[in-house]
């Protein structure tokens, strides 16, 4: 692998079982450390497979994808996990423990962290999150944006180097959604963050690759794709709200 | 309290209600008494505990319709095609109606008075295995989850619906759309299974140990040990 390269898929390829059509259809690219990179593209162009395929919940049917050196492989799995975190589009699927506080210790647990470690990394977190007062509460009397807020804390706590958003901005209101890009702007970790919210993109990554149809429509900086309103057109995506009504 | 001190002193007692001879009456109405005090000290809405104790009516009344028809002896009513009620069916279905109705109360008591979570914990300090806490705790957390999905799809439902509704056509739409929840749920369940696998779960399941139990927490369960205790000597006496 090239130096200074984060993470790689190089022609990826798969298909569902018992699918007809590929859901990616020989994706590459690469990302460097510290980077933040957009996938955009309509529904089903397949961003979330292609997110699971680069956290290793599915395995490529064909090309590679690797974390630094490593492979993403069944055997290394532990390995990329450790390093790569995922955070879901529906927080309600994320959060499945009955309290934040078990929520937050989960990851550190099954990655058997000392007891003192863990509840030093949560308390840290929450207070990292405001989500101090939140600890003993149940998830389902959460509002989304405390969801949201907390489902991307479970994920953080883990120090992943890698964070993979599935369209984090989906369920939260215009302030929510403004205070989600300023926390996901001040994170050191390199990011890939699947969205169709364009405005998203513009914001928060300097480059970004339009997905359609599971492949790779176009690849560069996020300020010149996402003017171009033929090619957005041409892969079932609109010009960012900010920039429509522009002549 | 600690919830594994509620959980040992309710399981001691329900060992009590449950080896307590038949037609004990007295014994009975003494453990429920208790128990019922015990509500009131925990300050524990009347209410709730009612709630928590009719989801055992189901099994109440089972008891109560076969068993007086299942035990040879004295005839008390014949209601026909060969059934006949027997006194001492009717005897033993009343005791069992009435020691279920007790360790339903001491259940629904501990249930009311500690949080999902902390008892989950309890359980697991008593030895519990981790995987059946976890399953438990996202039980728990999954069926809050589907309830709320049922609400929102019943309500997505009568917002389509004429005010007045047929009741063989309201069942059909309420059969359809528990097969949709049902569905769903499985389609939930494996996106979870994604989420976690996502934070390094493999298939076995680390859960923190609970901390240890203090001088107070030992003294509370010698309290509520000599408690039942007493209860149970009380009740020989009496009989």
């Amino acid at each position: 692998m090239a130096e200074g390269i984060h993470l790689a898929a190089e022609g990826v390829v798969f298909r569902y079982p018992h699918a007809e059509r590929l859901a990616i259809d020989g994706v590459s690219f690469a990302v460097e450390p510290g980077e933040r990179l957009a996938i955009v593209g309509p529904n089903g162009a397949g961003k979330s497979t292609l997110l699971q395929l680069l956290d290793g919940l599915e395995f490529p049917t064909a090309g590679e994808i690797r974390i630094g050196n490593t492979r993403v492989t069944p055997s290394a799995l532990r390995q990329i996990r450790g390093r790569v975190g995922l955070v879901f589009q529906s927080p309600d699927d994320q959060l499945f423990c009955p309290t934040v506080a078990d929520d937050l210790r989960f990851g550190p647990q099954q990655f058997g962290w000392p007891r003192a470690e863990v509840e030093a990394a949560v308390e840290e977190i929450a207070a990292q999150f405001e989500l101090t007062d939140l600890l003993p509460q149940s998830p389902l009397q959460l509002s989304q944006g405390e969801r949201q807020r907390v489902a991307l804390a479970t994920t953080l706590i883990l120090r992943p180097e890698i964070l993979l958003l599935d369209e984090p901005t989906a369920s939260l209101d215009p302030r929510r959604r403004r205070r989600l890009i300023e926390l996901l702007g001040g994170l050191e970790q390199t990011l890939i963050v699947a969205t169709h919210d364009l405005d998203l993109a513009l914001d928060l990554c300097p480059r970004c690759v339009i997905l359609s149809g599971g492949r790779v429509i176009a690849e560069g900086e996020s300020a010149r794709l996402l003017i171009d309103r033929a090619l957005l057109e041409g892969s079932d995506l609109e010009l960012p709200l900010r920039l429509q009504g522009r002549g | 309290m600690d919830p594994r001190i509620a959980l040992l002193v309710a399981l001691a007692a329900t060992a009590v209600v449950v080896t307590t001879p038949q037609g004990r009456w007295w014994d009975y109405a003494l453990f429920g008494l208790s128990a019922f005090a015990v509500t009131i000290l925990w300050r524990l809405s009347p209410l709730a505990v009612l709630r928590r104790l009719l989801l055992t009516a189901p099994v109440a009344l089972l008891i109560a319709l076969t068993v007086p028809l299942s035990l040879p002896g004295e005839e008390v009513w014949a209601p026909g095609l060969g059934l006949t009620v027997t006194r001492e069916g009717l005897m033993l279905a009343a005791a069992i109606v009435c020691k279920v109705a007790v360790a339903a109360l001491l259940l629904a008591t501990v249930s009311l008075a500690f949080s999902a979570p902390r008892l989950l914990r309890g359980l697991r300090g008593l030895g519990c295995p981790a995987p059946l806490v976890l399953i438990l705790g996202m039980l728990q957390r999954q069926l809050g989850t589907v309830q709320g999905e049922w609400r929102r799809m019943r309500r997505a439902a009568l917002s389509r619906s004429p005010a007045r509704r047929q009741p063989l056509r309201a069942l059909r739409v309420l059969s359809q759309m528990a097969a949709v929840l049902f569905v769903r749920s499985l389609d939930r369940g494996e996106r979870i299974h994604r989420a976690m696998a996502a934070r390094g779960f493999d298939g076995v399941a680390s859960v923190a140990p609970p901390p240890s139990l203090t001088p107070h927490d030992f003294l509370a369960l010698a309290i509520g040990l000599v408690a039942v205790a007493c209860l149970r000597v009380t009740a020989v006496l009496l009989g």
